[in-house]
């Protein structure tokens, strides 16, 4: 979004009103807010001056919904429907800019250009350049940006080995987890004599969380349409599948009235734009099981067997979807393609590092202050990513860890802030770049809950397969749960540690060898909570419930009666002018008076179920600080 | 201009919403903290919310920041003035208090000099000339060199906040109690007392169920044992040696006490505070009948207003009844007195301590 | 129920690995996969009814 040219999709002089209704911003009814506009700009007669379109999401989803106002990119945040009067006013030849729902900056100075955001300042939009500008539903929006030129490029001037030559050149990188060179992997695919050949594009996104790929397709699904048919060019493939989860309704719907448009405007079927390649592009939907974002288990998914995976050699370019060649690419990858034969492996390459070229998109989500989508170039820092374009931990706290990669990857500490994200940093630091999911966790955090979040996920999606999978997560699962139960045993750390390797050793796939990683790298930089949680019964983070207690510290109870009210199980002693005390055998941890205690009293606390001491007498009286009068 | 406490309200109010919940004047006019506030913000627009409230300070009492809305609307009312209407009665009101058809200082005949002054305020009068006497001849008695003074300690005037006057009268008590030697002022209503202490005071200032408390009571056939409720006046909210004075007496006069659970700091007012009877009289009535229908038993009270305002829903005694007035099984049920009667009353109250005691 | 069914299994009589997408449509359909139309698809792709309960191992024939 950021840094491009020209925004307008407008060859027809008029302005935009853009609404996103990708499904963050649809789930604020973001389009009743498009209905609601459209009747002003109706009702003033602006109707040809002004579009109003849907477009997909522009990526600062902690401020939706979103309304853009193209070409001058004025950025509208937490729009309703009732704001529709004032943003049609604003079209008017005389209209001011609605200020009070422009972004406002930490100093509270509104920003109307969303360039200027602190958040978008520091990002570059490749995979992501379309979203939020173009109507995902309309193929014209995305012709006028250059939609499918690429394509044309590669259908009259280019050979498939020259594509291929351009993709390996531009050193692309795998944006599904794995990282291999998409270039690499269309040469060897290109390379093998059957006489079928397939393009399959993984939109399986499993990673809790992550929604890079989701918003991609929901927000631009023709760019992923045209990657998808210059690889099936590349490598001598006629017929493509988008396997796409099931959970992702509004993607699968916006796919298919893209490849209903690319099919009536001969870009999909025989002889695309009179030349003699012919593809074919079919959606197939996922049911659930995360363990078929596994390429060789997506493809038996396909095939219509069980998903799971297989042993490789044959590896899938090979021997893939029905034993012929295939090549299977995340969605992100495709996405890039026509950008790179358009502007060029040399210029794709110039950005990021040279180990890992081009940007990196992320679902930046947690303790954030700014959740959403981010892309930035392969390189930039952990810490600019986390503050610059984050703005930093929610509340202020204290900055604790990030998680990287999903289920597949690890939690880094505050000491590796300054690494430059990239595949190879991330993977020497003991986590690994995966599909973009990163999410952010502060002081309350505790980082063996987070372990045991991603093993209790990964020991429900194993497919069973494996023995060491199967058997082990479930054992890794088994000890995490009781030491955060306060029941954890001298030795669990170093079981842990042992049950991990033997994981990672014995599992066929990427599932299991990667499962043990959120348990090794939280032993790794944060064992002394481990060894608090077993040696002390102690969660430092106070968030393990069976060893954290709630307690209100009598001296600064004001009895203002907010968590006698919203303690779900009436566990608090409390009257009017009278210091409030919880009752730990009634006590279920839930946390609702810790939220509720205004921060002006600050009164209750979390301890360590040990060190709670006896309360006041119930009854006791509040003293008062006025004088009293005499 | 009401910076200061809206400053205090925007740093302190941490929005838990108990005044709104416990106070009916609250409750009944706002929703929402926001709503109040902003009332509070446009200076008390209709003269509905400004004149509601009661002053009875359960606000300041029960908030956690110990903010009081009370005293914000006061403010308010220092800076419109009154209504018309409380303007009229209050003047004509105050008129007639402090003319000699009440107005009395009338030292000890009995002593040389003068220690006390006892002041049983106007409204005690209006309810019994019979318990005024039979208290200030029982004091007098038992604390030789009690005088007794009859007049206004300006109580109305301050919660219609008309302060220059309320000083003014309240400066006079303090003058008059002087004039008599006294260094000590008994006030049986607490309402007295706590206009009397609004500023500072070079002379003591304590209630007569204290000082009765501390003496013998007088021999009287006592009737039968009861359980009373206690409601305690809303003035009397942070005094705990009033508060167990009264409760002292009741039980030096052979009865027991069952606590209504707003007691004592938390009591509920009785409506009859802040001249809302004027502006809001339903409001006046509602709070009077919710606060008796909290009673599961006769009650007793030490203040005569709240005495009266109770009465007509729930039997309600004067803790000086239950000491002074052998009659008080009946008392109970005895209607509220009306301002003729109380005018009668104050007249005849004069008359008779210038006929016993005067020179 | 039947007719649905048939109408529905049509365009995917002569394709292949087709039986994830028929019990997805059938789903989409009634809300749940009934026990009847389990059956009817097993009939109509000519797999037993466990391949349908149960999966297939990616070792066994190539077709469904």
């Amino acid at each position: 979004m950021p840094d491009q040219e020209n925004h307008s999709t407008q060859s027809n002089g008029k302005r935009s009103i853009l609404i996103c209704q990708a499904l963050g911003c649809l789930s604020s009814h973001s389009d009743w807010i498009q209905t609601a506009i459209e009747e002003e700009i109706s009702q003033l007669g602006l109707v040809d001056s002004v579009d109003v379109k849907l477009t997909g999401c522009p990526g600062l989803c902690q401020e939706g919904p979103i309304v853009l106002i193209e070409p001058e990119g004025t950025f509208y945040t937490r729009v309703k429907p009732e704001d529709a009067p004032d943003i049609a006013q604003s079209m008017l030849p005389a209209g001011q800019v609605v200020e009070r729902l422009l972004y406002h900056d930490d100093n509270g100075q509104p920003v109307r250009n969303y360039a200027d955001i602190p958040y978008y300042v520091k990002q570059q939009h490749i995979v992501l350049r379309n979203c939020g500008h173009i109507n995902p539903e309309e193929i014209d929006d995305y012709i006028a940006v250059s939609g499918y030129v690429a394509l044309k490029k590669v259908l009259t001037d280019m050979t498939p080995e020259q594509v291929i030559e351009e993709i390996t050149n531009s050193g692309i990188r795998g944006r599904g987890g794995a990282g291999f060179p998409a270039g690499r992997k269309w040469a060897e695919a290109r390379k093998s004599t059957k006489e079928l050949k397939y393009v399959i594009c993984n939109a399986d996104e499993g990673d809790p969380g992550a929604f890079m790929d989701r918003s991609t397709l929901e927000s631009d699904p023709h760019t992923v349409i045209e990657g998808m048919i210059i690889a099936g060019y590349a490598i001598g493939s006629e017929t493509g599948y988008i396997y796409v989860r099931a959970e992702y309704p509004l993607a699968i719907k916006r796919l298919m009235i893209a490849l209903k448009q690319a099919e009536e405007r001969g870009l999909l079927g025989e002889n695309i734009l009179g030349s003699d390649f012919s593809f074919t592009l079919e959606i197939r939907e996922g049911a659930g099981a995360f363990v078929c974002g596994e390429a060789s288990a997506l493809m038996y998914s396909i095939e219509g067997k069980r998903g799971m995976p297989r042993v490789k050699p044959p590896r899938s370019v090979e021997s893939g979807l029905w034993s012929m060649p295939t090549s299977l690419n995340n969605v992100k990858t495709f996405a890039s393609v026509p950008v790179i034969i358009l502007r060029g492996a040399e210029w794709y390459a110039s950005i990021g590092t040279p180990n890992s070229t081009g940007t990196a998109v992320f679902a930046l989500t947690g303790k954030i202050v700014n959740s959403g989508l981010i892309e930035v170039p392969m390189g930039m820092t952990l810490r600019e990513i986390i503050f610059d374009i984050g703005g930093g931990i929610l509340g202020g706290k204290e900055f604790k860890a990030v998680q990287t990669g999903g289920p597949s990857g690890g939690c880094l500490p505050a000491s590796a802030l300054d690494l430059p994200v990239d595949f190879d940093s991330l993977n020497e630091a003991g986590s690994i770049m995966g599909s973009g999911g990163m999410v952010v966790v502060d002081e309350d955090t505790c980082m063996v809950d987070v372990a045991r979040y991603f093993l209790e996920f990964t020991q429900e999606e194993s497919c069973g397969k494996c023995v060491p999978c199967r058997i082990g997560t479930q054992l890794v699962l088994d000890i995490l749960n009781r030491i955060i139960a306060g029941e954890g045993k001298p030795g669990d750390i170093e079981l842990l540690e042992e049950y991990g390797e033997t994981i990672a050793k014995g599992s066929l796939c990427g599932l299991g060898k990667s499962a043990p990683n959120p348990v090794l790298s939280t032993i790794k930089y944060f064992r002394d909570e481990y060894e608090a949680h077993i040696y002390e019964k102690r969660c430092p983070a106070g968030a393990c419930k069976a060893l954290t207690a709630f307690y209100i510290n009598p001296e600064a109870c004001r009895a203002c009666m907010l968590c006698f009210e919203s303690c779900p199980v009436a566990a608090v002693d409390g009257w009017l002018r009278t210091i409030h005390i919880v009752l730990q055998d009634k006590c279920i941890k839930c946390g609702s008076c810790y939220d509720v205690c205004p921060p002006l009293y600050n009164a209750v606390i979390k301890m360590p179920v040990s060190e709670v001491h006896q309360p006041p007498p119930s009854g006791t009286k509040v003293p008062r600080k006025k004088r009293s009068k005499c | 201009m009401l910076e200061e406490e809206l400053k205090d309200i925007y740093e302190l109010c941490v929005n838990c919403r108990l005044c709104l919940k416990h106070c009916e004047f609250l409750n009944s006019l706002f929703e929402t903290r926001d709503e109040l506030v902003g009332d509070l913000e446009s200076e008390g627009a209709s003269p509905k919310t400004l004149y509601s409230c009661t002053m009875c300070d359960l606000c300041e009492t029960i908030c956690p920041s110990e903010l009081n809305i009370g005293r914000a609307y006061l403010k308010l009312r220092q800076e419109k003035g009154p209504l018309p209407v409380q303007k009229k009665f209050i003047d004509k009101d105050q008129e007639w208090v402090l003319s000699d058809k009440f107005a009395l200082s009338l030292p000890d005949p009995d002593s040389s000099e003068c220690r006390q002054v006892f002041f049983p305020g106007c409204n005690l009068v209006g309810y019994s000339v019979d318990l005024v006497m039979k208290t200030y001849e029982h004091l007098k008695s038992k604390l030789p060199g009690t005088a007794i003074l009859l007049g206004c300690c300006g109580a109305s005037r301050r919660e219609c906040g008309e302060d220059v006057l309320f000083k003014e009268t309240a400066d006079n008590v303090e003058a008059e109690v002087k004039k008599l030697g006294a260094s000590e002022i008994i006030v049986a209503c607490p309402n007295c007392r706590y206009a009397l202490t609004e500023h500072e005071r070079s002379i003591k200032i304590r209630s007569v169920y204290e000082i009765l408390d501390e003496i013998d009571l007088p021999e009287m056939a006592r009737g039968d044992e009861r359980t009373f409720n206690v409601h305690d006046p809303c003035r009397a909210r942070w005094q705990d040696e009033m508060q167990d004075a009264a409760r002292n007496l009741i039980a030096k006069s052979g009865h027991k006490i069952e606590e209504m659970q707003y007691s004592r700091d938390l009591t509920m007012c009785c409506g009859l505070g802040g001249q809302i009877p004027f502006a809001n009289l339903p409001l006046s009535k509602s709070m009077a009948r919710n606060r008796a229908q909290q009673a599961e038993l006769d009650i007793v009270t030490y203040c005569a207003s709240c005495r009266d305002a109770l009465a007509p829903y729930k039997p309600t005694l004067h803790v000086l009844d239950l000491i002074f007035n052998s009659e008080w099984d009946e008392a109970r049920v005895k209607p509220a007195h009306k301002p003729s009667e109380a005018r009668a009353n104050q007249t005849l109250l004069r008359a008779q301590l210038l006929e016993k005691f005067g020179r | 129920m039947e007719n649905q069914l048939t109408d529905l299994l049509a365009p995917y009589r002569e394709q292949k690995g087709v039986k994830i997408q028929v019990l997805q449509k059938t789903q989409e359909e009634s809300g749940y996969l009934p026990r009847e139309a389990v059956d009817e698809i097993a009939r109509s792709l000519r797999i037993p009814p466990s391949e349908i309960f149960a999966g297939k191992n990616q070792e066994e024939r190539q077709d469904a």
